[in-house]
């Protein structure tokens, strides 16, 4: 708690008719169930970040990367002012109102531009530049003085110097533009599917005309929103040669289908690039996994080369959130290039999400999972967590055991079993995903249900057949590892039952619920069980696992495993 | 251990207030005179000293002499009275009464004498205590009767001989004469909700430290400050007393808290600690408006802190040195605010300010009362130019010092307890806070007390204010709560169940955490009207994760009692334990399927009924295994936890004394988790004996361990050669294996029986030992190594 304002900052002025309460830390609550709400969300959602969305009351965060790029975007400081002002419940604090002043003010004095090929940073104000050029972290990145007004930047150093800046609060305007890459004719088959209005939206934010603003930054949408679509759609705006980076094999075979199926891109146009076979074409597909691979710890990885080996007009980095660390190297290094980053959970257990911002570029569309819901591009979801004991011998053992073990314990409790073998009862003839952490407590699930299992161990040939088995309906139930957290798609899968999971990862529990997320034809909603022994440690890890998606909007429902 | 300098509290001096009838003996004869005149008018003059003595003594007690005495009273004598009374108590700070009287009864200064002497800020009061009315309560100086001349009588009190509040009126005295402002802009209030917030929160905030040491010169202990601070996640500021502060501190809570009596002093721990007499809790519950009056008091008596320390005043935190005159003026400010023309017109500070000046600052300043002289001999030139000289000094010297001070207490202190508001004059361009006016709250507790009857326990009669839905509790355990339409019984509520996270002027937002549950229900809140208030208070429904979960957790806490040094005895079954119960040979309460908890001793049990013996389980439990070569354990004695520990890595035999390591048994244990050290160790904490090093070497083998015990190689002749001297002293001293030995030779050989090879190869490997066939030539040293 801060202390309380000085009576300068208080005022008795209150309109209880408005939405919006504005707090002096620049966070703002909007309440959902106000009929001013979609008014004010509209007018605030351009220069402030949506925190968090549940049930009643929405946060945003005017932070100084949300007021840069609304600053960006053509919006002037007097606008958002008015904005706040014109929907608060409460006088809107003095020192939010001068830190947009202040802050948005800072955007567009400091900018990169290239002249005869060389890469420029260059303000108008002498002393600022003075100022910046001294500080340790960006000192490292400029070349040498043109004058007094101007620096100039290895070109290698582009995007290792925004993030210098930006980190020091001074935001560069880059205008240097993007390398043009090779150039590829491609188009959207709109007779064979419908691209949505939101989906439309992102890609042409993402793009903004082929502007130099635009081209770089990160979508995020829910899962089963349509991300790929995104993907392709800014393809297609743009028509360049494409470097697409997803997280496994199953996800690039998921892009080459869709690719194939609502683009005008024809086969051999589309390839893989895999170690024995180092393919390039103009929409490339690789892994992650793949790239950052290296003979030996002491080595460099061979493979990142790729990023530098064709003249790829756009990198699309696909679950952004997973991005591992030598790909955020290679991707200062690539800043001429567009990129574009899509995820569902922009919530990374290492707390990076800055680095995905620098580099990736600045969060570009975002929409709450329950608006979509709403609209039904989602399917509607009921969670529910399914408590149930452990046996006595076994409650026993849990309690003696060093804490270390305890989840663990917890997590394979064997009454799962005969609990999911329950709720898939309850949901006769449905699609069923059971997905756990614990390969001998899968397997032994697989085993009760009758249900293949597909792990990392499963070969990739034999888990394509079995997610088409899926798809195609002959198989009603799949057992999956980790394997299944994300990029998978599995439209039809409509209950998924979680028997255990990475502790508290709440990027993980929303993955996981984005593999039923797909909207199923005849509108039912989707069901997510998760299954709890009661009294555990592994209560407490649900509990914080649960935290984003409540934060979306979600409420989960409780249960006793009686009461399935 | 030297004095511990804290001034007593109110309570404390009127819990202990002297026997005023016994204390008559030490006064001499004149001075009872003169006090006996009050009751007995010129007839004093007859009167002797013990004549005088009984007089007085009996008119204390006397109703009806009392009655009759208020009508003689002066009017100075009567608002003395009516002082006391509005603080509803029979003793009152010396420095406060003593400033309010003399800003209601100015002493006119005459040529010669009254334009100076720090004394005469005590006159009115003298008059009092002269009178025998008052009468001073330290022990310092006990003579009935005595004046007060100088500042050193700081922190001193003074009470009522008798009780005359029965008698005295509530009259409010005259309205101070100041121009209400009308051309008013930009008025500021504090809000109501922000206030109850850091009030409650200061109180729950000190209740989960428990207490706050303090040092020898009464000043609160650095760490426990610190602890306070951050409990509160408040920033500590580093004190600069001469620093006017807007923001109210830790210490400032502490004060007002202990001034209030809400918190009380243990002289021999040296701390502070929650006054066991008073209810926190309810007293913040009232509404503003009640509370307000309590904390305008205790505002008033607030010690160890102060708004602002003036050039030319001094002020040390420590109790052994003066401070009182801050409490001095604020009284007389206090005051002043109550004798406004019209409790809701704006003032400005600076009119305030003056009128406070003409009426006590000759003879009062929070610094040095400047004097003035009549010159020896001086023609009336002279006079008038040393008359205009001091008046000039007089002048500044109060707006340095006295005004500056009273704008800082109007605008920070006051403002933030809620009891002015602020606006500036439209004409004033600067934009200055330069008017005030009472709030709701100021009215209530300045204005209105003299025209309204005084509700002078607040602890026994809780006003509760209508109640309305003020907060939303979201399902990711996030409650936001509007403070301005949160009553303070729901601020005290929603505060202690959930973990703060933000406080902002309007919304307050929570998490709603086990621990901070945990804690409300230890500090008192029931479990069913847990959920039923969070309900009612909510804007919308709870989502039903939430309410589910608390309910679990309130549940799952009750459902854990601790209890030290607890006796639980075992039965062999349910029946077992429920014929002994029904046999009346022993007492206790039935708990799980076969235990009984009981108070007896050992002794009264042995008496009771056949018994088995005791199990202490602290400081470690009972070490009852018997573990074997071929990982066969024996439990000598059961206790509740052993099977509970051996099913992690063992499995049960047929025979429940036993339990059986196997291959199987540790690789189940490994995919859990466990490390070949883990189960070693298990082992070891409950074995009676060290684990057999052969058993050892095997848990480690089979999970998988490479390098222990490494390999083993059995050599035509017969021979077994081990990678170690240990592994093969292992197994040597294996008692299963001995019978295939014939004899060990050097460190790491071992002769086997030749009729045994293929037997003790099995049994090796069995227990996960690599069996090869090649002799092991020892590693030759490299050259370097050698060198």
């Amino acid at each position: 708690m801060s202390k309380p304002n000085s009576p300068a900052e208080t005022n008795a002025a209150y309109d209880p008719r408005n939405p919006l309460i504005v707090q002096s830390d620049r966070s703002l609550l909007l309440e959902v169930h106000n009929p001013l709400y979609e008014e004010a969300r509209g007018a605030i959602s351009p220069f402030a970040e949506l925190e968090k969305s549940p049930e009643h009351i929405h946060t945003y965060r005017l932070t100084p990367l949300s007021l840069w790029n609304a600053a960006a975007a053509g919006l002037s400081a007097e606008t958002m002012c008015a904005a706040l002002n014109q929907f608060a419940k409460y006088p809107v604090p003095q020192n939010v109102l001068a830190d947009i002043t202040d802050l948005a003010g800072r955007w567009g004095r400091v900018r990169l531009r290239k002249y005869d090929g060389e890469l420029v940073l260059e303000t108008e104000d002498e002393a600022l530049l003075a100022e910046i050029a001294r500080h340790k972290s960006v000192k490292p990145f400029l070349g040498k003085s043109l004058s007094a007004r101007a620096f100039q930047v290895p070109l290698q150093f582009r995007g290792a110097l925004k993030q210098a800046l930006i980190a020091v609060g001074w935001p560069v305007e880059d205008l240097a533009g993007y390398v043009e890459g090779e150039a590829l004719e491609l188009k959207l088959r709109l007779d064979c599917f419908d691209l949505r209005d939101y989906q439309d939206d992102a890609a042409k934010v993402f793009y903004l005309a082929g502007s130099e603003r635009g081209g770089s930054g990160v979508i995020v949408l829910p899962c089963g929103a349509g991300k790929t679509i995104v993907g392709m759609a800014a393809l297609a705006l743009l028509g360049q040669s494409t470097l697409i980076l997803t997280t496994s094999r199953t996800s690039v075979q998921q892009w080459r289908r869709e690719l194939l199926d609502k683009t005008t891109l024809q086969s051999e146009q589309i390839v893989e690039y895999q170690s024995d076979e180092k393919r390039i074409g103009p929409v490339t597909l690789a892994t992650y996994q793949m790239l950052t691979w290296r003979p030996d710890k002491t080595e460099d990885f061979p493979h990142l080369r790729l990023f530098e080996s064709h003249n790829w007009g756009l990198i699309i980095y696909d679950e952004v959130h997973t991005l591992p660390a030598p790909v955020f190297r290679i991707t200062a290094e690539v800043q001429a290039r567009r990129r574009l980053g899509l995820t569902a959970t922009l919530i990374r257990e290492d707390g990076r999400e800055g680095d995905v911002f620098s580099l990736i570029g600045p969060k570009r569309y975002d929409a709450p999972w329950r608006d979509l819901e709403s609209r039904g591009w989602i399917a509607m979801a009921l969670c529910t967590e399914v408590r149930c004991k452990l046996s006595r011998p076994l409650r026993m053992e849990y309690a003696t055991s060093p804490p270390r073990m305890k989840f663990r314990l917890a997590s394979e409790n064997p009454s799962k079993v005969e609990l999911t073998k329950r709720i898939i009862a309850r949901h006769q003839n449905a699609p069923v995903l059971v997905i756990g952490q614990y390969l001998e407590q899968l397997e032994s699930l697989a085993k009760e249900l009758k249900a293949p299992l597909v792990t990392g161990k499963t070969p990739q040939r034999e888990r394509e057949r079995l997610y088409a088995e899926f798809r195609n309906g002959n198989l009603r139930t799949l057992v999956l590892s980790k394997v299944g957290n994300f990029a998978l798609d599995l439209p039809d899968a409509e209950v998924l039952v979680q028997v255990s999971g990475t502790f508290g990862s709440r990027q993980e529990e929303a993955q996981r619920l984005g593999r039923v997320l797909r909207p199923k034809p005849d509108g039912r909603p989707a069901h997510f069980y998760t299954l709890i022994s009661r009294e555990t440690d592994e209560e407490d890890f649900a509990h914080h696992r649960q935290l984003f998606l409540t934060e979306q909007g979600y409420s989960y429902r409780i249960l006793d495993e009686e009461e399935v | 251990m030297s004095r511990l300098t804290v001034y007593p509290t109110l309570d404390e001096y009127e819990s202990r207030l002297p026997d005023f009838a016994k204390r008559l003996e030490g006064i001499n004869a004149d001075k009872l005179k003169k006090m006996a005149r009050v009751w007995v008018g010129k007839d004093a003059a007859k009167l002797n000293k013990d004549s005088a003595i009984q007089l007085l003594k009996r008119s204390f007690r006397d109703p009806k002499a009392i009655r009759q005495l208020a009508d003689n009273l002066t009017p100075v004598e009567r608002d003395g009275l009516m002082l006391m009374k509005l603080r509803g108590r029979s003793v009152v700070y010396t420095e406060e009464l003593a400033t309010e009287l003399l800003l209601l009864h100015p002493i006119t200064p005459d040529r010669r004498s009254s334009y100076h002497s720090s004394g005469k800020q005590y006159g009115r009061l003298n008059e009092m205590m002269e009178r025998g009315l008052l009468m001073r309560c330290d022990g310092s100086n006990s003579i009935f009767g005595d004046s007060h001349y100088s500042y050193s009588d700081s922190c001193e009190a003074v009470g009522a001989v008798a009780d005359f509040f029965g008698v005295i009126d509530l009259t409010p005295p005259p309205a101070l004469s100041l121009k209400p402002v009308t051309d008013v802009v930009a008025p500021v209030a504090r809000r109501t909700g922000e206030l109850l917030l850091e009030l409650t929160s200061f109180a729950q905030a000190f209740d989960r430290l428990g207490s706050v040491q303090i040092i020898g010169k009464g000043l609160y202990a650095n760490p426990s400050l610190a602890k306070l601070y951050k409990l509160l996640d408040w920033n500590r500021q580093d004190e600069d007393s001469r620093a006017p502060s807007l923001l109210p501190s830790v210490e400032f809570y502490l004060g007002l808290f202990l001034a209030a009596d809400l918190l009380k002093v243990d002289y021999v721990a040296r701390k502070i600690t929650t006054n066991p007499h008073r209810n926190i809790p309810l007293t913040l519950e009232q509404p503003l408006t009640i509370q307000a009056r309590l904390w305008a008091q205790s505002y008033r008596a607030l010690r160890r802190w102060v708004e602002c320390v003036p050039p030319g005043v001094y002020f040390y935190a420590d109790e052994n040195t003066g401070q009182t005159r801050f409490n001095g003026l604020r009284a007389a400010l206090l005051l002043a605010l109550g004798l406004l023309p019209d409790p809701n017109q704006w003032y400005r500070i600076t009119d305030l300010s003056e009128i406070l000046r003409l009426r006590i600052g000759r003879q009062f300043a929070l610094g040095h009362v400047p004097s003035y002289y009549v010159p020896w001999k001086a023609t009336p030139e002279q006079e008038a130019q040393a008359l205009a000289k001091y008046e000039k000094e007089y002048l500044t010297n109060w707006q340095s010092r006295e005004q500056v001070w009273i704008e800082q207490a109007l605008c920070g202190s006051l403002f933030h307890l809620g009891l002015v508001e602020l606006a500036s004059d439209a004409k004033d361009k600067s934009g200055q806070q330069t008017l005030f006016r009472l709030t709701e709250a100021g009215r209530a507790a300045l204005y209105d007390i003299f025209r309204q009857p005084v509700e002078t326990d607040s602890q026994s009669s809780p006003a509760r204010p209508s109640e309305q839905a003020c907060w939303i509790v979201q399902p990711n355990f996030e409650v936001l709560v509007y403070l301005d339409q949160a009553s303070p019984r729901q601020l005290g509520f929603i505060e202690r169940i959930g973990q703060r996270q933000k406080a902002d002027a309007a919304v307050v937002t929570y998490r709603l955490a086990r621990e901070s549950v945990y804690i409300a229900l230890e500090k008192g809140v029931e479990t069913n009207g847990l959920l039923q208030t969070l309900e009612s208070g909510s804007l919308h429904p709870l989502p039903p994760g939430v309410a589910r979960t608390l309910s679990d957790w309130a549940a799952r806490r009750e459902r854990l009692t601790v209890r030290l040094d607890a006796s639980v005895l075992e039965f062999a079954d349910a029946a077992a334990r429920d014929a002994a119960l029904n046999a009346g040979k022993i007492k206790g309460t039935a708990i799980g399927e076969r235990f009984l908890l009981t108070n007896k001793t050992e002794q009264e049990l042995k008496r009771a009924a056949p018994f088995g013996g005791t199990i202490s389980y602290e400081p470690q439990p009972p070490r009852s295994l018997i573990v074997q070569d071929d990982g066969k354990i024996l439990i000598t004695q059961h206790d509740l936890l052993i099977a509970g520990e051996l099913s992690a890595f063992a499995e049960p035999t047929s025979n429940p004394m036993f339990w059986q390591v196997t291959r199987a048994s540790v690789l189940a244990a490994r995919d859990r988790g466990w490390t070949a050290s883990d189960i070693i160790n298990r082992i070891s904490h409950r074995a009676t004996l060290t684990s057999p090093p052969f058993l050892q070497y095997a848990i480690h083998a089979w999970c998988g361990n490479k390098t222990a015990p490494g390999p083993t190689t059995i050599a035509t002749p017969p021979l077994l050669q081990t990678s170690t001297a240990e592994v093969a002293e292992a197994i040597c001293k294996c008692t299963f294996l001995r019978p295939h030995l014939l004899a060990r030779i050097g460190g790491c050989a071992v002769l086997i029986k030749p009729e045994s090879v293929k037997t003790l190869g099995k049994l090796l490997a069995e227990y996960g030992f690599a069996i090869g066939k090649e002799v092991l030539l020892p590693t030759p040293e490299s050259p370097e190594k050698k060198k």
